[in-house]
């Protein structure tokens, strides 16, 4: 027996879930292939050998200082003696230290941006009035929004001023590499919002959109 | 809306200002860089340059270690080292009472000779050692010969060598007492004597001592063959035999130099007055040093070998038939008995001093221990101290009109070592390298001395190379106003030589190190093949107080390219450069003899000789060394100065052919090697104001 006042449940289409879904893969993917391709496709052509020594300052950086980063800052230091395969091979341990790092800051702001997003869609995919639950959301996507550029913008600031301002004679290849995909990230976001909102605040002519 | 634009602009600045403030604040790791000049070129740290090599310029050295303890002693058994007269015709007979034979090995009764004692010491210097004896007279048996009797169908020099070293090999571990029977009253038939029977001492080795010999197979044609050359021998008529004294560049020295066994220590003594010419005239008017020659042909010193010169003032009884080139048909008499005149009373024996020469030829270090075990034996022989000689004036002979009594005499000796010119190169080590222009620093932990240059820079630099000055070795002299050129050579260079974009897929060229930065492959190119140096040397210069030598070299820093250098600084030096030491010994020693001297000297023997033949004597005035009546004449013939048979003849030209074999064209005087690395500053860590 069903009550006149009980809200039906809304019955989705399948294909109603598979655009967000797919909206947030490609959103969210997007930026991370940025990086992959910077770090691993364009960095040994574009930007071979020209990696600081982010495991020394990751070491000065840090209370505490785990064995493995000393180990690695040692294996990185430029090396006292002139054998030039020393030399060499400091070089390229910098270039992978480099690039693990900066995979590492992009992996955590990427994982926060998805996050704080995903967060946002389960916190309003459910409400009874879909006016008051609209307007709230609208409210908290601002919110959202802020915070997922404040941690891209700290963390691409974190690779700025750990690492990128100390390569000398930089290049619009180090800019293109390190930092558009912090701007991905929170445009996926964006795009996430506004794209793949959850059923109950979207609509065809809503301020989120349904797909 | 509005609302929160408002908010979140005012949020944006307010966290825009906090960032600024906390920027002053943040870690010094997170804080700018100094800013560094933007390089255009990798990390050229990562070059590899190839490990120089070692100094090509080793001097030879002789082999030492298997033949350590073996010793050969060339004995000089020339007739006037024995004093024997092979003129059959001479007035004098082999066996004379009166006019005693022996030369500086006589014998009256129980005296003998210091040469006797000096052999004993020669062989007791090489105690321990196996010890050969080799007889090098006046035989001359030519490789033509041992062919054609059928001993060795071999041409190689080394074999005839070795079977001519067997021929002559007179004894094999030798005791003291051997040396005993080289003296007798009676010098006939001794060791001295020309194809002497004593000669062929193989059988005697083959029974002995066959597996020491170095021909043990062949040893009985050996001796078969030495019988057949003492039997055919007659010293009344075969002439033919006398022709080798008449060579002017054979001696028992050459030849016995000639088949030197160069593994061995050989010890060679000599008689100065068997030295007939030691140089000659070519065709073409060259002169022609033959013992020179003779030791460059062997490579004594090529081999690193050593030779020490000495001059034994030792005691003679006997009668000269040769000095040097002379070749007096009567024999000059040097010493004689001591006897009552007209009476056949004998007294003792009067003998004379006479020089011997000797040397010791062999590796450094056994050269060097034999003369000291040697010097030792001779300094501490109770049989060779103590004077000889005639001590009552019985003995003169003449010098420009005055007559020169004999006084008693010592036995003594001197001494020099001559070896290859022992210049100690400058070279990398105790070397001090500076850039006294234009900035640089000194890579001190490369394995190669290595002078690190800013490329980006526009300054003249000017290397500089110092050493404490060294005293040459051997106490040879240099002379500083004639330093030898500094040149520079390039052995070889790392550079850079080509750029191109970065690609998948390319692969490593040989020869040539790649080094990417950015987008860009840098290549260097290894070579030795250097072609321009942008380097020049400066001249070679001593300091002010002669305590350092300096060389420097400059560059335009501008010329330089990117990449390594290594250079090679070097400034030879010629034997024409160096002066020996003086050895004052040698002209006090040696004796000159002029063509004008051997033809007087000829005349007056041939004089005697003829007119002694009509009567029963020689006037007194010439029982010995021609008398004292220099200056007179003699049925027509002028009577020369006696010969100075005192001394050493041909000492000097000896001494100098020797010093010029081990003279060699050119040493290197300076020989210094060091990499120059150009690379920009930033990589160097050279202040840019330096």
């Amino acid at each position: 027996m069903s009550t006149p006042n009980r809200i039906k449940r809304l019955r989705l289409r399948t294909s109603g879930g598979i655009k967000p879904l797919l909206c947030y893969l490609i959103c969210f993917a997007l930026p991370l292939l940025w990086q992959y391709a910077g770090l691993w496709m364009v960095y040994p052509y574009k930007l071979a050998h020209t990696a600081p020594a982010i495991a020394d300052t990751l070491l000065k950086l840090l209370p505490l200082q785990p064995a493995a980063l000393e180990a690695a800052a040692m294996e990185a230091a430029l090396p006292t003696a002139s054998d030039p395969s020393l030399w060499s091979a400091s070089l390229s341990l910098r270039d992978e230290h480099w690039q693990l790092y900066v995979a590492v800051c992009f992996v955590f702001a990427w994982a926060a941006t998805l996050l704080i997003q995903l967060g946002w869609r389960i916190r309003h995919s459910k409400g009874l009035n879909a006016a008051k639950l609209c307007r709230h959301a609208k409210t908290s996507y601002r919110i959202q929004l802020f915070i997922i550029m404040l941690v891209n913008a700290a963390v691409a600031l974190l690779v700025y001023l750990s690492g990128v301002q100390h390569i000398p004679g930089r290049t619009a290849w180090d800019y293109l590499v390190y930092f558009p995909a912090y701007l991905l990230n929170v445009l996926a976001a964006m795009l996430c919002f506004r794209l793949a909102a959850p059923p109950a605040i979207s609509g065809k002519h809503a301020f989120f959109k349904r797909l | 809306m509005r609302n929160w634009l408002k908010w979140l602009s005012c949020l944006t600045a307010l966290l825009c200002l906090c960032s600024c403030s906390a920027m002053e604040h943040l870690p010094a790791a997170l804080q700018p860089s100094p800013q560094q000049a933007a390089s255009n070129l990798p990390d050229l740290r990562q070059l590899a340059m190839p490990a120089a090599q070692e100094n090509p310029w080793q001097p030879t050295t002789a082999e030492n270690g298997q033949n350590a303890l073996q010793v050969d002693l060339w004995l000089d058994a020339s007739q006037v080292m024995g004093g024997v007269n092979p003129h059959a015709e001479s007035l004098y007979p082999h066996r004379s009472h009166r006019y005693r034979e022996g030369g500086f090995h006589y014998r009256y009764e129980n005296q003998t000779g210091w040469y006797e004692n000096l052999l004993r010491d020669l062989l007791s210097a090489a105690e321990g050692s196996r010890v050969r004896v080799l007889r090098s007279g006046n035989e001359h048996i030519t490789d033509e010969q041992l062919m054609a009797a059928g001993l060795s169908d071999d041409p190689n020099p080394e074999t005839l060598l070795s079977l001519r070293r067997d021929l002559l090999t007179y004894a094999i571990d030798p005791m003291p007492t051997l040396f005993s029977t080289f003296s007798a009253e009676k010098m006939d038939g001794s060791f001295y004597s020309l194809y002497s029977p004593r000669m062929n001492q193989l059988p005697s080795l083959i029974a002995n001592h066959q597996p020491l010999l170095e021909n043990p197979t062949k040893a009985d044609q050996l001796s078969a063959y030495l019988d057949s050359l003492i039997a055919a021998y007659d010293p009344e008529e075969d002439t033919e035999a006398l022709v080798p004294l008449l060579t002017e560049d054979f001696s028992p020295l050459m030849q016995s130099i000639a088949n030197l066994d160069l593994s061995r220590l050989s010890v060679i003594t000599c008689d100065p007055l068997t030295l007939r010419r030691l140089s000659g005239t070519a065709l073409d008017g060259t002169p022609v040093p033959y013992l020179q020659q003779l030791l460059t042909q062997r490579g004594v010193f090529d081999l690193g070998l050593s030779a020490h010169l000495y001059a034994f003032r030792l005691d003679y009884v006997g009668q000269i038939h040769t000095i040097n080139a002379a070749d007096l048909s009567q024999p000059l008499i040097w010493g004689r008995l001591d006897y009552l005149q007209n009476k056949n009373e004998i007294k003792g024996v009067l003998p004379m001093p006479r020089t011997l020469l000797m040397l010791v030829v062999g590796h450094p270090e056994q050269v060097d221990s034999y003369t000291a075990a040697l010097n030792q034996k001779l300094d501490s022989d109770p049989a060779l101290k103590g004077l000889r000689g005639p001590d009552k004036g019985q003995l003169t002979y003449s010098i420009g009109g005055e007559t020169i009594t004999q006084q008693p005499f010592s036995f003594a000796y001197e001494q020099t070592l001559i070896q290859r010119h022992g210049v100690e190169p400058y070279t990398n080590a105790a070397s001090q390298l500076a850039l006294t222009k234009g900035r640089g620093a000194l890579l001190t932990d490369k394995p190669q001395t290595t002078l690190a240059l800013v490329s980006d820079q526009s300054s003249l630099c000017e290397i500089t190379v110092s050493w404490p000055a060294n005293e040459l070795s051997g106490g040879l002299q240099l002379d500083t106003n004639r330093l030898p050129q500094l040149r520079m050579e390039g052995v070889a260079t790392l550079l850079l030589t080509g750029t191109e974009p970065i690609q998948p897929g390319q692969q490593p060229v040989q020869g040539v190190q790649t080094l990417t930065l950015r987008d860009t492959q840098y290549q260097f190119t290894y070579t030795e093949e250097v072609a321009q140096l942008p380097f020049s040397a400066n001249p070679l210069r001593l300091s002010s107080d002669g305590s350092t030598l300096e060389a420097s070299f400059t560059c335009n820093a501008e010329d330089l390219q990117p990449g390594y250098y290594r250079l090679l600084l070097r400034a030879d030096i010629n034997g024409s450069q160096l002066s020996w030491p003086d050895e004052p010994w040698i002209r006090q020693w040696s004796a000159s003899v002029t063509n004008e001297q051997i033809v007087s000297w000829q005349l007056m023997a041939d004089a005697l000789n003829e007119h002694s033949r009509h009567s029963d004597n020689v006037p007194y005035d010439f029982w010995h060394a021609w008398g004292e009546t220099s200056g007179d004449t003699y049925r027509d013939t002028l009577i020369p100065d006696c010969p100075p048979v005192w001394a050493a003849p041909r000492l000097t030209e000896v001494f100098n052919q020797l010093r010029d074999a081990a003279r060699i064209d050119t040493l290197p005087f300076v020989y210094y090697q060091l990499d120059v690395f150009v690379a920009p500053g930033n990589q160097l860590n050279v202040n840019p104001q330096e």
